[in-house]
């Protein structure tokens, strides 16, 4: 196991594979020359010259020679150790910027020597506590360059307000305790962009159904969406948006759509039913929960109903834990918790008050 | 022979050129460097990370980097900055909340030191959107005119329509071209 040479390998493949013309640039680079050749980014470079500096091909040698050995003398161990955390982390430093698989790759060689050291550990004769390892990683945690989690660092700077009400697109906004459909759009242009914001006990529903709601005649195309300071709510988007959804500080809602892209931000206590074919986005959010989009709300005439059967919308993104592990901030929601289908707001009719407190995540 | 003349015949062999593109998330900058190379457009992520480029324009070699714009990722671009010679700013027209952001990301990046010197294109784009700002809005929106330390102009276009990338991309090879190659010293 051969762990510098295998890096080095796997990166190069991937490059020859999206990018021959790259090729030679990294090759030249491995063996000491493309001072020059600007292909290779920085941070990359640095990882590769630390990779190549760390005695990291005989680690694995060590390891067999040490386990080979018998017990071990905890000073082996100690140094062993320490080459592994620092493995470690130069990979979560480097995680921002290596491709995933190259990450996966190297985590996955970093769980075997990681798992070495353990077998070793407790195969060794004398067992004194050994805290070596654990401080590394929390020291390597601690200063890696990470903006604080959960902290909404854009809301604190207020919009300017000409530029929000200069807008010639269509927008929703600063409202409460009502029920909102595209008649409620005050607007010149029936196609294009949609903002909705500063909206609070709510129900917004563009989604024209079967058995039709109001307004839903000329359901509007949007072809890009924007949505930010949304509490207590739900918003109901067609399964067809064309372009992308942005979405900012929205707390206690439930959103329901389908779009090119989805990224959300600075929000909490959200359920989101989505239908996409990209990965969806997440960050500095917490308590978020996705599913699918609802059956019900699907109108015969939408072509796309396979994105259905489509699992895009597991595959969430959280840009606040980049990390192999599960991120702390979104779960799927459990079928048991999902809206059923006949229990959308379909129609004005429906008592408001009841219908939010009913539906919205607590 | 002075450095910069060793550096300047080094890259008159090679012809080519490294172009940084940045910009808030969702900017469009994957979409348009898609759209240059003639590839699908639909189902593109966004960026965790990069994806590097290489076309060939004119008689250069474009390597483009294009890095991930989400708030996580930016304290990350400076990683990207050594030997850049152009930037490529990409703007989402339509994205009036985040213009004041918009314009601190761009305002601090001119500031770096190892980005002295390149050329700086700004993509006014998703200007197939209805209700997106003219790129004379966003120029002033961004507050351009304050900026000294660049070569810089605006283009609009659509990433999506495919409307004036070639133009912008042609600006900013030329201004390239002429620093580099071109020049007398
Ligand atoms: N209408 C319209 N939509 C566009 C245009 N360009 C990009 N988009 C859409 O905008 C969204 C974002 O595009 P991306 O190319 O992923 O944006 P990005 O700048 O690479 O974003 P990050 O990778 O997060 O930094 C996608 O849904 C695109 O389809 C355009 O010119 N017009
Ligand atoms: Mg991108």
């Amino acid at each position: 196991m051969k762990v510098p040479s295998l890096l080095l390998n796997t990166l190069i493949e991937r490059n020859v594979r999206k990018q021959p013309d790259t090729h030679s640039a990294i090759l030249c680079f491995i063996s000491g020359f493309t001072f020059w050749s600007g292909l290779v980014s920085y941070p990359v470079r640095r990882f590769l010259k630390r990779r190549r500096s760390l005695p990291s091909i005989e680690l694995s040698s060590r390891l067999d020679h040490l386990k080979s050995q018998g017990p071990a003398s905890l000073d082996a161990l100690n140094e062993l150790a320490l080459e592994i955390a620092k493995l470690r982390k130069e990979l979560t430093d480097a995680t921002a910027y290596l491709p995933s698989y190259d990450q996966r790759q190297y985590e996955t060689h970093l769980k075997t020597f990681e798992q070495s050291l353990v077998e070793l550990r407790s195969s060794s004769v004398s067992k004194p506590k050994f805290s070596f390892k654990r401080k590394q990683a929390a020291q390597s945690g601690s200063s890696s360059p990470q903006p604080a989690k959960g902290v909404p660092q854009s809301t604190s700077v207020p919009p300017p307000i000409s530029a929000a009400s200069q807008s010639n697109g269509r927008i929703l906004s600063n409202l409460s305790n009502e029920y909102l459909t595209s008649s409620s759009i005050p607007s010149s242009t029936s196609s294009g962009d949609l903002t909705i914001s500063n909206l609070d006990n709510c129900v917004v529903n563009l989604v024209s159904t079967p058995n039709g709601s109001p307004g839903s005649n000329q359901e509007p195309k949007i072809t890009a969406l924007h949505v930010r300071d949304i509490s207590n709510s739900i918003l109901l988007f067609p399964p067809n948006i064309d372009g992308s959804a942005m979405l900012h500080n929205l707390s206690r809602c439930i959103i329901v759509l389908g779009c090119h892209q989805f990224r959300m931000h600075s929000s909490s206590h959200v359920n989101v039913y989505l239908a996409i074919s990209s990965n969806p986005i997440i960050e500095h959010c917490s308590d978020i929960t996705f599913t699918g989009y609802p059956f019900s709300l699907f109108n015969d005439s939408d072509a796309e109903k396979d994105i259905l059967t489509s699992n895009k919308h597991l595959s969430v993104q959280d840009f606040s834990h980049i990390r192999p592990s599960q991120s702390p901030n979104w779960r799927i929601l459990p079928d048991s918790e999902r809206v059923p289908e006949g229990g959308w707001p379909h129609s004005k009719d429906v008592d408001l008050r009841a219908t939010l407190s009913r539906l919205l995540p607590t | 022979m002075g450095l910069l003349t060793i550096i300047r015949k080094n890259r008159q062999k090679e012809h080519e050129m490294r172009i940084l593109f940045l910009g808030l998330d969702n900017a469009g900058k994957t979409t348009i460097l898609k759209k240059l190379n003639k590839e699908d457009i639909s189902g593109i992520s966004p960026t965790l990370g990069f994806n590097i480029k290489t076309f060939v324009h004119d008689r250069y070699t474009l390597n483009i980097w294009d890095v991930g714009g989400q708030r996580m990722l930016r304290p990350y671009w400076r990683n990207y900055f050594e030997q850049t010679d152009a930037i490529v700013w990409v703007v989402d027209s339509g994205d009036r909340f985040r213009m004041q952001d918009c314009k601190e990301e761009l305002h601090s990046l001119l500031t770096e030191d190892r980005l002295a010197g390149a050329s700086l294109l700004v993509f006014a784009n998703k200007q197939d959107l209805e209700g997106s700002m003219t790129s004379e809005e966003i120029s002033e929106a961004l507050d351009l005119k304050s900026i000294r330390t660049h070569q810089w102009k605006i283009f609009s276009c659509s990433a999506v329509t495919g409307e004036n990338l070639l133009e912008g991309l042609n600006w900013v090879v030329g201004e390239v071209a002429n620093r580099l190659y071109y020049s007398t010293t």
